[in-house]
């Protein structure tokens, strides 16, 4: 008898609490449901915040450097619908998918036919009574208003100026502005962790499209979403180990917000700008070496010779002394031959993943001997700022800091933003 | 009464490639009770779990009721042949009702459905082994004994004509031991159900069966109805005791014997009052020599156990001098002489003869009678105690030097 | 206490709690089931849950959320809890231990190691119509490897623990292959491979949940397996001499846990505690062992137990996730101490 009444008890314990929890949380939510006119049955676009001016905007970021080269969008005024129906327009820009090979475009009078990071179909009409014929994963109508994103990286939305159309993001440490601007207003919406997201948040969103990314999130959300009704489009961007390749994503998100035209002037811009520097920096002299690596708790992770930052070195024509590992992705090294190659190298660079890298001791609590090698002794030991891969569209940029990192000698005043020098 | 209900024709088991045992022949009558001895180790748990069909034999037939019993069914084995195992660990929260209404397996639905018949024969069975007021109780709960009843019950439940159980008293103090072995007997006494257990306790065993098998190291197995194996030394042969005193007759095993060195005390008892002297020497290593004493005498019987020097005289027979002169020889070699308080009568008052030269010859002589009594018989320089601790004092220096 | 006269009051006093809490269960499931659906961290007024559930009506994202999102978990956890816990109670019956899980012969390790194949290198070089699918279906093939595995081998031993040892080893065989494969694949993927490992109710769609329903008849096969069950409890040797076919039985319900944990193990992952932990919790509020009972007790318990903790995880800090695993032990392992103390009877040194 006794015990029956304890586990009764418990049970009704049990109850009340996550019964009290739910409640807290839906008390928490009406602030924001009045924000966005209602959680369900509210006013389908979130206000505009349209800046006064483009060039303003980029002063109040909190990156200091160079805004782009010439090229920049803010200097045309394109109408929307040129995008779509102008492919004279296209004939003087043409449209193509240069670098990337996940995904591919093809633009026709009324539609724009993607294949998207998964290979599957996406086609984007003007209107839905004007579908093309054949079969599709998924039609959506463009300009999209409402985007759930649950990328984490390469934040191609923001350079283009269309984050009024973000809806709801995943849980990460945002370092752009207005995303963060929008959490605090309640006009974006947390919908948890990209691989495990929150999906009645995400519905109650009514989302035109979610951008994710299966090769992060994992197939089970993409699975889930489409079960809901939910149309989502993979961006593998990370996946592409070609720089430039990561950045002509933004072609792809341009032709859902009708920024293609615009997306393409921007990469053409910085293309141009990464060629350049590539010319810039291509001297006969040696090479300088340099290091990536990834240190924590539990080992020294090396980007393979075939990943992202290899190419990110020898865009700026240095030679990246791990190039012999294998793969795309990061190596578990040991620390001996680590440290052997350090050794050799002319500057170390220290990849951010979360834990924040502000001195040398936090790289040399977890290999103390690194602090012999020579980029630690000459002084040229580099960290990625924390809002790099948030970034990653301004390869330009990037380009132009690596090369400042790399020949100092050469471009001597240059201010760093994508890095910083730690000591 | 005497058809077989189990028997066994060169049967030869074991486990693996191994053979435990071979080429033995068994039977058992319906109402028998039959015990295997034997050493630890020799096959007796094989042995049993073969007729009870739980192992299957590498050699011969086991035959119940005239079917072949390892071609059949699970089922229909267990309608006829149930098992007890030494095995009462169960960690589970079952009433003693539910384990023996277990045994109603054979009998019941797919579904385990218990009928009015079944609940009668549940209850039947708890109360031939005295177990009814158990059957709310958790098993876990009870003692070993009580545990052991209930698995009997179980057994009982099943209806069987052969019931065997692999050492059923083992681990239980005497007095459930004994339960044990009456509800035996009462079953194949009263219900005509074969019973074959093992044990260890061999005198128990013989007191209360109708059939030993026995099993010796190395394979033999010899077949003896249980009067025969009454005095004869198979017992010790079997367990191969050595360090140990027996005496067949009674079957009574003294589990210390002395050495042989030369005596150092002599004792005259009799009539049981030597015995706690006996053990008390044996215990204490210190070899002694009794006389004399009648060879019916129980005294007489655990002094040979014992390994002492005897000197004896025929029952219901006057002690001769001759033998008083034996014992005199003996009682030069000793320092002391203990008087034991032994009875005195027509037939043995020549050792109060003794007892009085030995303590002229000027040995210490130590008595247990009560004072008043012992100076109308004995005379001289005698020491009086009371009871053996007084004479363990009084001994002080030769127990201690040992 | 003598034998009653009347053989109709033979029922002892413990049948009358054993159905009590038979449907005390069955109503606390209900409630619970209710429960969940109505909550979430989105909020849906009760009447419009009771709209879109019986008419199928109202505004199309509130029906897709009640629908689509919430329904098919609540009733995945429903089928998933009682899976989970039916399975651990087979084994832990047959083998006579207490501390045995659905997971100890390996089933889940087979089903991890497709699925670590599969999310750490392979399945996106699949197009992503069946990549997903193949997933599944991948773990459920490596899960009903591995049962095949242990059925032969269980037809082959004489002994229960040789048995159980053999389960650990492959189990850990797979493991170390797990646990290589980590070593060698992106960050990035292992995260992914982690929360798997987790098991969640979150990705449960109508279309899994026609496969889930598989498991109903084999719980109530295991009800109805109560007899050979309860023989078991007493151990291999006496249930053959009470007519069990040991040899028969002893498939059968290895054959019976393992596909019960495959299935769930497949839609959901392995999800810690539950398979464990609620046959003690039937255990000791029946005050029983008697399967007749158990079985059907303990599958609602899990029910209950799978559907309140997947409440929690997706509603306590929303709209982070919990790891259900997470949320499973901690209600659980308190609860299980309290009854332990309570009933230090229960398991003997």
């Amino acid at each position: 008898m006794k015990i029956r009444t304890i586990f009764s008890v418990i049970l009704i314990a049990v109850l009340t609490i996550s019964f009290i929890v739910a409640l807290v949380h839906f008390k928490q939510k009406s602030p924001e449901q009045s924000s966005t006119n209602g959680g369900i049955e509210g006013a389908e676009t979130a206000p505009k915040s349209t800046p006064t001016s483009t060039l303003e905007r980029q002063n109040e970021t909190n990156l200091t450097g160079e805004p782009p080269a010439a090229g920049n969008e803010s200097s045309i005024i394109a109408p929307s619908y040129m995008g779509f129906f102008a492919p004279q327009l296209f004939s003087q820009i043409p449209i193509e998918v240069k670098y990337s090979k996940r995904f591919s475009m093809e633009i026709y009078d009324d539609s724009i036919l993607l294949t998207d990071g998964q290979g599957r179909k996406i086609a984007l009409v003007r209107s839905m009574s004007n579908v093309p014929s054949g079969k599709f994963d998924a039609i959506i109508e463009v300009p999209v208003k409402r985007v759930v994103h649950l990328n984490e990286v390469a934040w191609y939305l923001w350079t283009l100026n269309r984050t009024d159309v973000l809806v709801g993001v995943s849980s990460t440490n945002w370092y752009i502005d207005e995303i963060n601007r929008g959490l605090a207003d309640g006009r974006i919406i947390d919908v948890g962790s990209a691989r495990s997201p929150d999906y009645e948040k995400i519905m109650n969103l009514k989302p035109d499209v979610v951008f994710l990314s299966v090769e992060f999130t994992g197939p089970t959300v993409a699975e889930k979403l489409e079960s809901l009704g939910i149309k989502y489009v993979s961006i593998d961007a990370y996946k592409e180990q070609d720089p430039l390749a990561r950045v002509e994503w933004i072609k792809f998100v341009g032709a859902f917000v009708d920024k293609l035209y615009e997306a393409t002037k921007y990469f053409n811009s910085v293309e141009g700008e990464v060629l350049r520097i590539t010319q810039l920096t291509k001297v006969d002299s040696i090479k300088p070496r340099v290091a990536y690596a990834l240190l924590y708790s539990r080992g020294i992770s090396i980007p393979g010779g075939e990943s992202y930052h290899r190419m990110l070195v020898e865009m700026v024509n240095g030679k990246y002394i791990f190039d012999y590992l294998p793969g795309s992705g990061y190596v578990s090294l040991n620390k001996e031959e680590f440290l052997a190659k350090v050794a050799e190298a002319d500057v170390y660079i220290a990849i951010y993943m979360g834990t924040p890298i502000d001195r040398v001791a936090d790289l040399s609590q977890y290999v103390p001997e690194i602090v012999n090698c020579k980029p630690f002794l000459a002084g040229r030991v580099y960290a990625m700022q924390p809002w790099f891969w948030q970034y990653i569209c301004k390869i330009d940029v990037i380009a132009k800091d690596l090369a400042a990192i790399l020949y100092p000698e050469m471009f001597p005043n240059h201010q760093l933003t994508m890095f910083k020098r730690i000591s | 009464m005497y058809e077989p209900s189990l028997y066994a024709i060169n049967l030869s088991c074991g486990y693996g490639s191994k053979k435990v045992f071979e080429k033995i022949s068994i039977q058992c009558c319906s109402g028998q009770m039959i015990a295997v001895l034997g050493p630890n180790g020799v096959g007796k748990s094989t042995l049993l779990r073969c007729l009870a069909g739980l192992l299957a034999p590498m050699d011969g037939v086991v035959y119940i009721d005239g079917r072949e019993l390892h071609k059949m069914r699970s089922l229909e084995i267990a309608r006829k042949l149930s098992v007890v195992l030494t095995d009462r660990k169960v960690d589970e929260l079952l009433t003693v009702f539910e384990i023996v209404a277990m045994g109603r397996y054979p009998y019941t639905d797919a579904l385990g459905n218990l009928r009015d018949e079944d609940i009668k024969v549940v209850w039947e069975s708890l109360r031939l082994v005295g177990a009814s007021d158990l059957a709310h109780r958790y098993f876990n709960e009870l003692s070993d004994g009580e545990k052991q009843k209930v698995m009997l019950a179980r057994a009982l439940a099943q209806n069987p004509r052969v019931i065997i159980l692999d050492e059923p008293t083992s681990f239980l103090d005497i007095r459930n031991k004994v339960e044990v072995l009456h509800i035996l007997r009462r079953l194949t006494r009263k219900m005509g159900i074969s019973v074959i257990f093992s044990t260890h306790d061999a005198d128990m065993a013989l007191k209360l069966c109708d059939l030993i098998v026995v099993m010796e190291r190395g394979g033999n197995i010899k077949f003896y109805r249980s009067e025969e194996v009454l005095g004869q030394n198979i017992l010790k042969e079997l367990y191969g005791i050595r360090e140990c005193g027996y005496n067949d007759k009674l079957m009574i095993f003294e589990p210390m014997v002395i050495n042989s060195d030369k005596p150092l005390i002599h004792i005259v008892s009799g009539s049981t009052t030597g015995v706690p002297l006996f053990r008390l020497f044996v215990k204490n290593d210190i070899p002694f020599s009794v006389g004399v004493l009648h060879e019916n005498d129980v005294d007489y019987y655990f002094a040979t156990a014992i390994g002492a020097i005897v000197i004896s005289e025929k029952p219901y027979t006057w002690i001769s001098q001759q033998k008083i002169e034996m014992a005199l020889n003996l009682i030069q070699n000793v320092d002391f002489v203990i008087d034991s308080g032994f009875p005195v009568g027509e037939v043995n008052k020549a050792n109060i003869d003794l007892l009085n030269k030995a303590s002229s010859l000027g040995k210490k002589v130590i008595s247990l009678r009560p004072e008043s009594e012992g100076k109308k018989l004995l005379c001289g320089d005698v020491i009086y105690c009371s009871d053996i601790p007084s004479i363990i004092k009084m001994l002080g220096n030769p127990l201690n030097s040992r | 206490m003598n034998p009653p006269n009347n053989l109709y009051e033979i029922k002892p006093p413990s049948m009358r709690r054993q159905a009590i809490v038979l449907i005390f269960s069955i109503i606390t499931l209900f409630i619970i089931v209710a429960l969940s659906i109505a909550m979430g961290s989105v909020y849906v007024p009760l009447d419009r849950v009771i709209q879109i559930l019986l008419y199928n009506s109202g505004d199309y994202w509130e029906n897709m959320i009640i629908l689509n999102a919430r329904l098919p978990r609540v009733l995945g956890a429903v089928l998933g809890g009682a899976a989970i816990s039916c399975a651990g109670l087979l084994l832990q019956v047959y083998f006579r231990n207490p501390i045995v899980d659905p997971y100890v012969l390996g089933v889940s390790s087979g089903a991890s190691l497709i699925v670590a194949m599969g999310l750490l290198f392979g399945v996106y070089l699949l197009p992503s119509v069946i990549a997903y699918p193949a997933l599944l279906f991948g773990s459920f093939i490596g899960a009903i490897l591995v049962t095949l595995a242990i059925i032969m081998v269980a037809s082959v031993v004489r002994s229960s623990t040789t048995l159980l040892l053999i389960g650990l080893m492959i189990g850990y065989l797979l493991r170390a292959f797990i646990d290589i494969m980590i070593t060698r694949a992106e960050t990035i993927r292992v995260h992914a491979f982690t929360l798997w490992m987790y098991g969640t109710f979150a990705n449960v769609t109508w279309g899994h949940l026609n496969a889930m329903i598989a498991v109903i008849p084999l719980i109530i096969f295991a009800c109805l397996f109560s007899k050979p069950l309860n023989a078991i409890l007493l151990g291999e040797e006496y249930a053959k001499s009470v007519g069990v076919n040991v040899k028969k039985v002893r498939i059968v319900i290895i054959t019976l846990s393992a596909l019960l944990t495959a299935i769930i193990v497949t839609f959901a992952g392995p999800i810690a505690f539950i398979g464990m932990a609620v046959p003690h919790i039937g255990r000791l509020t029946l005050k029983t062992s008697n399967n007749r009972y158990l079985v059907p007790t303990t599958a609602i318990l899990g029910a209950i137990v799978a559907v309140l903790c997947d409440l929690v995880a997706r509603c306590a800090f929303t709209p982070v996730e919990l790891p259900l695993s997470a949320v499973t032990s901690i209600f659980g392992a308190p609860m299980i101490i309290i009854l332990l103390l309570r009933m230090r009877s229960y398991v003997r040194a």
